[in-house]
């Protein structure tokens, strides 16, 4: 569903240029909960802003669904981010000025697409993350953990093939961090969405099916869960971050 | 809500400070400029303000300060409020809103604001022009020539500004959508302003250039004219301040970003770190409210030198009355002036009247070439009779002033003011004299100077030469003068005024004419081309010379330029507000609209800091910090704002005005001692007005970083 081949993308600070990304490729299949980890600098949240069609690359490709990203103009990006994708920022970026609940229809609103139904799905969404309670509220009002589910919320709005998180856990507590993991595994099992997470938590890409680590700007390694149990799986990524330190 | 707009309007609910913010700066600039230039461009103003003089030059510098101080609020407040709203631009982005999509909503928008508060701010500035100029002829003075009246080209500079202000919103909305990187807008609100490093020396070479600018500005077109003979254009002459500006940045950088007192350096930490971060945008509005406020003070400045000076030298004046008159006229004799004065119950104590004549004295004068573009240059050359001027003899001289003055024979004083202050009004020695009707004409030496304010310019021979030279003149080329004093002067101003209009009454039209109109150099004018220039009042209009007319008895233009005005203490006394009524109300007008725009520029530039600094004082609260180093550190950065402008704005402009002073005769006279007394006064009342408002922006700041205030 997500397919990304040999991603390059550098950037130019003075007369210095650093090469971010030198070569990536993953997928992501529908259904899926994968988990991008990596140390600073290792390019995993310029790989997700590349794959969010924030930032241009430099070469390589990124298809999502039938699009090859690279092939589209503005407006079309546009529209992919609109109708194809669903973002959940480290520091929630929801309007202040908005209600909870206003704040999840505004991606069907920025589509034109919203309708009764629209709405309707909107209190499910509310219903499903715990979150009706408070859906007249403002952002001002509500704790980090109600911000972070709303954007969750947000992102699932226009049924998107994929969602894409961008340390999603990163600015919560661990009580907070766990009720976004568990929005995320719900939105996986009773939404049928995709999810590609950008995270350094071990923790929390224990709850992933896969997690792929990025080193230097390439694919250090990928991990599959498969059937294990989520602790073992934090155990062997907590292994494998240790030997990618050694070197 | 379902509607893309309706999202915005219910941010716009939110966020209506913001809003309100930037239209009322939009607001505020357009409606000061309207102001300005209705003032400035009103044909009452640009009567009293003659082409090409310092007053003229002076109110359109002050101008320009307006405008650029008023451009750069405005564009820095639009700047603020799109990177303000660079977070929603950039959520919608992300949300996959199109360009054009946030671009549509945004013109909406911004149509409404800068259209509502341009054409406010456009359609208000006349009647808050005429509006308080009607407050200075209700409360302060009035006069006949103060009916203001707009000429309506002036809302074509008001329409220019206002346009700048709609295409300069526009401009910036349509950049802030038009950013490539999503990244960037969305992290705009975390972006600082990093400043380039600033030398040490920065400051030091900031005074240099500072001094040299103000110098070189102010000498070299004295330079230009005394040595090149150069009438250079005023473009070429500004050039020279120039220095002075690039000074007065290099000293507020080096304030702002190295500070003047290196012990401090870490006492200050907070404030002077964060003001490194808010710095090339600081130091620009505080270059801007430091050249607004020399200009406010040049512009203050105004009227309590003129008028202290005014006052010191019309009671330093050694007889109450004066008068003359050419004798061809039908003036008033002693005994018509004496029975004025009894109908009026004034008691004349003291009375002297001597008879005195207009002589063609030798001289250079400057034949002009016109360069265009690039000015005037002239040529002198010696001319046996070039002007003319008023001649005494000894003892009609003694007898008048109560000197006892001996010229020799073969000799010719020149007459100098008592403090030196308008030598160079004088017309200077003379070694030729010449009889405009015998053309008799008598060589003589310079002899010393004497002093006597009141016929500054004249001459004095010895009896001998002046009965020998004045012989066959005719009574158009005699004049007589009065002195005259009175028991109580005070309650003279009735009579004052009856004699005045008495005199003016019965002038002939042949003596309608201003001060520089010269009865010798008409004649040789005459002679040699059979008219003379200053007779025309068409031709003095079209140089917009000074015209005078018996029924504007009582307007700037007469009362000060007319060549035959009586010096009457008691009138000029009570008479000189309402004859100098347009220049003080405009001047004073000046100040209060720059003063208005530091005001406005100070606050927003505060509350800017105290926004950006939020985050910054909230984690410095988190890490302990006691609520005494907070307001340090508030106080630190506002005061800055507030401070260096004020001190250097007013030592410049005190500086440069002493300057001025100075080199106008290379001394200070008691008079302009006076003045700059006055001029004191009323840099303590604004300096205290400023701190006002640096009190209450102090207040306003420490309630938003929710920072207590705190004595000391």
């Amino acid at each position: 569903m997500l397919t990304v081949k040999d991603l390059h993308k550098s950037y130019q600070v003075g007369k210095t240029t650093y090469e971010v990304l030198k070569g990536v490729s993953l997928s992501v299949e529908t259904g899926e909960f994968v988990a991008v980890m990596g140390p600073s600098g290792s390019g995993k949240t310029t790989l997700l802003n590349c794959i969010s069609c924030y930032i241009p690359a430099d070469a390589g490709s990124i298809r999502l669904g039938e699009d090859e990203l690279a092939e589209l103009d503005e407006d079309e990006l546009a529209k992919v981010r609109n109708q194809k994708l669903g973002f959940v920022f480290q520091d929630f970026l929801l309007l202040d000025g908005l209600t909870v609940r206003q704040n999840i229809l505004l991606p069907a609103i920025i589509g034109g697409t919203i309708s009764p139904m629209t709405e309707e799905r909107a209190d499910q969404l509310c219903e499903v993350f715990g979150i009706s309670a408070i859906r007249e509220k403002y952002p001002a009002e509500i704790s980090g953990g109600e911000k972070q589910r709303t954007a969750v919320a947000r992102a699932m709005i226009n049924r998107p093939l994929l969602i894409l998180a961008d340390e999603s856990t990163g600015n919560l507590d661990s009580k907070s961090s766990l009720a976004v993991i568990n929005s995320f595994q719900q939105a996986r099992d009773l939404l049928g969405a995709t999810i590609c997470m950008v995270t350094h938590d071990s923790f929390a890409a224990s709850f992933c099916n896969r997690v792929v680590i990025l080193r230097d700007g390439v694919v250090w390694r990928t991990m599959d869960r498969g059937e294990q149990e989520r602790m073992a799986f934090q155990d062997q990524l907590l292994d494998a971050i240790r030997e990618m330190s050694k070197g | 809500m379902r509607q893309f707009s309706q999202v915005y309007a219910a941010l716009r609910r939110k966020n209506k400070g913001q809003y309100a913010l930037l239209a009322l700066c939009s607001f505020f600039s357009v409606l000061l400029i309207t102001a300005y230039v209705c003032m400035m461009r009103a044909p009452t103003i640009l009567s009293v303000l003659p082409e090409g003089g310092d007053s003229r030059k002076q109110v359109m510098m002050v101008f320009v300060l307006a405008v650029i101080g008023c451009a750069v609020f405005t564009t820095y407040a639009a700047a603020l409020f799109f990177r303000q709203k660079s977070r929603e631009t950039g959520v919608f982005l992300a949300l996959g809103a199109s360009r054009g999509q946030l671009r549509r909503e945004m013109n909406k928008e911004l149509t409404v604001i800068a259209l509502l508060s341009c054409a406010a701010g456009a359609a208000l500035g006349g009647p808050l022009a005429y509006g308080v100029w009607q407050l200075f002829r209700l409360f302060l003075v009035d006069s006949q020539e103060m009916v203001l009246s707009f000429d309506p080209q002036s809302y074509l500079l008001s329409l220019a500004f206002a346009a700048y202000v709609v295409v300069m919103l526009f401009v910036l909305g349509s950049r802030s959508i038009r950013r490539t990187n999503i990244i960037d807008i969305v992290q705009e609100s975390h972006k600082s302003e990093p400043i380039r490093e600033v030398k040490g020396w920065y400051g030091t070479v900031g005074i240099v250039l500072v001094v040299i600018g103000a110098v070189g500005g102010y000498l070299m077109p004295t330079f230009f004219v005394r040595v090149l003979h150069w009438y250079a254009p005023s473009g070429v002459t500004a050039i020279f301040y120039l220095p002075a500006l690039i000074g007065l940045y290099m000293i507020l950088l080096h304030t702002v970003v190295n500070g003047w007192r290196k012990g401090r350096q870490y006492r200050d930490i907070i404030a002077t770190s964060q003001m490194r971060f808010q710095g090339r945008q600081t130091v620009r509005n505080m270059l801007v409210m430091t050249l607004l406020i020399a200009g406010a003070y040049f512009a203050s400045f105004y009227a309590p030198m003129l008028s202290t000076s005014s006052a010191y030298s019309f009671d330093s004046r050694p007889v109450d009355f004066e008068y003359h008159y050419r004798n061809d006229q039908n003036w008033p004799q002693r005994e018509e002036v004496e029975a004025l004065s009894a109908e009026y119950g004034v008691d004349i104590t003291f009375w002297a009247q001597e008879g005195a004549a207009v002589l063609g004295t030798d001289g250079t004068v400057s034949v002009e070439q016109d360069n265009g573009a690039m000015g005037a240059t002239y040529t002198v050359e010696y001319r046996e009779i070039a002007s003319g001027a008023t001649f005494f003899s000894e003892s009609g001289w003694n007898a008048l002033t109560g000197q006892n003055v001996e010229i020799a024979d073969g000799t010719c004083a020149n007459v100098l003011d008592d403090e030196g202050g308008s030598d160079y009004l004088s017309g200077g020695d003379v070694t030729l004299i010449t009889n405009m009707v015998t053309r008799e004409s008598l060589p003589v030496t310079p002899a010393e100077p004497l002093r006597f304010t009141m016929l500054l310019g004249c001459y004095v021979l010895s009896d001998a030469d002046y009965a020998a030279i004045t012989a066959g003149l005719t009574d158009c080329w005699q004049e007589t003068y009065v002195f005259f004093n009175v028991s109580d002067v005070e309650s003279s101003y009735p009579f004052a005024d009856a004699l005045f209009n008495e005199i003016v009454d019965r002038s002939g039209p042949e003596i309608e004419v201003f001060d520089a109109w010269d009865m010798v150099e008409r004649e040789l004018e005459i002679a040699e081309k059979g008219s003379y220039d200053y007779d025309s009042k068409e031709y003095l209009t079209a140089n917009r010379l000074a015209v005078i007319d018996y029924d504007q008895r009582d307007s700037t233009e007469f009362r000060n330029y007319w060549l035959y005005m009586p010096q009457f203490r008691v009138l000029d006394q009570n008479d000189f507000v309402t004859t100098m009524a347009v220049f003080l109300m405009l001047f004073i007008f000046i100040a209060l609209i720059c003063f208005a725009a530091v005001i406005v520029i100070s606050f927003t530039r505060c509350m800017t800091i105290a926004l950006t600094n939020a985050r910054v004082f909230e984690d410095l609260r988190r890490l302990g910090a006691p609520n005494a180093y907070l307001f340090h550190s508030v106080r630190g950065q506002v005061c800055r704002v507030f401070l260096v402008p004020a001190i250097v704005g007013t030592a410049a402009i005190s500086a440069f005005y002493l300057m001025i002073m100075y080199f106008n005769d290379n001394r200070f006279t008691p008079g302009e001692f006076a003045g700059m007394g006055t001029c004191a006064a009323v840099i303590a009342l604004c300096s205290l007005l400023l701190y006002a408002v640096y009190r209450a922006t102090l207040r306003q700041v420490c309630a938003v970083l929710r920072v207590r205030r705190q004595r000391g």
